[in-house]
């Protein structure tokens, strides 16, 4: 199936987790070791490194879990986790704003950087959650 | 079928419109009839505004656009423009940030760092997306 093959092989998982885990490490070393002499170049590359570890997330949401994953089912369960995640994002940013309208505050939530970890965050968690939720009643059957 | 209840009739159209170009209008009018710029809530009201339009860019990616929509087919179309959304969005940031590493471009003029910028920018491709996959498919019933 045309799904199935888009998907990552779960024994391919160490790709997403080295994506995602390896720039924060390199991060932490580098400053411990004061490879940075200026902030404004710590910032610049922690944004390159939040970008790739931002590529790790989307690939470990297409990480194929189970032999089944690529079905019809799987594919609607991903596409309920988007738009679950999408839903999340706009409905923080709408309450953040009235929050900071009736309370006066300013929010750093507003950084392109917070969203997207948040969508592809809540993606993920969704999906987990739901494939939690089918192994659990495929175990009770 | 399940899906084809969740999705918004193409006779509600006007709900999504409304959503997302009323909260635009009521803005530039303010903004021509008062002095409320200059004040600190004109900035917040935006943000809310901004996301009351974004709320309408997700119903009117989830309008009926024909009496099909709601199969598998349209399911698949609906996923692939929302990933596509976010690996655009994602693809973005990373090349903004590359840039403003090799110093080719300022800070200030980086529109993916702003959430609002962002969001707008990936329920954009997705709405994009879609409409060229529906384009696509129409085009090809033509040519049958």
């Amino acid at each position: 199936m045309k799904a199935k093959k888009a998907l990552i092989p779960k024994s391919k998982l160490w790709i997403s987790l080295t994506l995602i885990f390896l720039p924060i490490l390199f991060l932490f070393g580098f400053r411990e070791m004061g490879y940075f002499q200026e902030t404004n170049d710590f910032i610049k590359i922690s944004r390159v490194a939040v970008c790739v570890t931002f590529i790790g997330m989307f690939t470990l949401f297409l990480t194929q879990w189970t032999k089944e994953d690529g079905d019809e089912m799987y594919m609607q369960l991903r596409l309920r986790a988007v738009f679950m995640a999408v839903v999340t994002t706009i409905g923080v940013l709408l309450t953040m704003s009235l929050f900071d309208f009736i309370f006066g505050g300013d929010s750093s939530f507003y950084r392109g950087f917070s969203i997207m970890f948040l969508i592809l965050f809540s993606q993920i968690l969704f999906f987990g959650q739901q494939i939690y939720a089918l192994s659990k009643q495929k175990e009770d059957k | 079928m399940k899906a084809k209840t969740m999705l918004i009739p193409k006779s509600k159209l006007w709900i999504s419109l409304t959503l997302i170009f009323l909260p635009i209008l009521l803005l530039v009018v303010i903004e021509q009839f008062s002095d409320f710029r200059e004040t600190d809530s004109y900035l917040k009201v935006v943000k809310i505004a901004i996301s009351i339009a974004l709320i309408g860019m997700l119903v009117l990616f989830l309008t009926q656009w024909t009496k099909e929509d709601g199969d598998e087919m349209y399911i698949h179309m609906r996923l692939k423009a929302m990933i596509f959304g976010v690996v655009v969005g994602t693809l973005i940031l990373l090349v903004t940030s590359l840039f403003s590493l090799s110093g080719l471009f300022t800070e200030s003029s980086a529109f993916a760092y702003d959430g609002f910028g962002l969001m707008f920018f990936i329920l954009g491709m997705q709405l994009w997306d879609f409409g060229l996959q529906m384009y696509k498919l129409s085009k090809q019933k033509e040519d049958k």
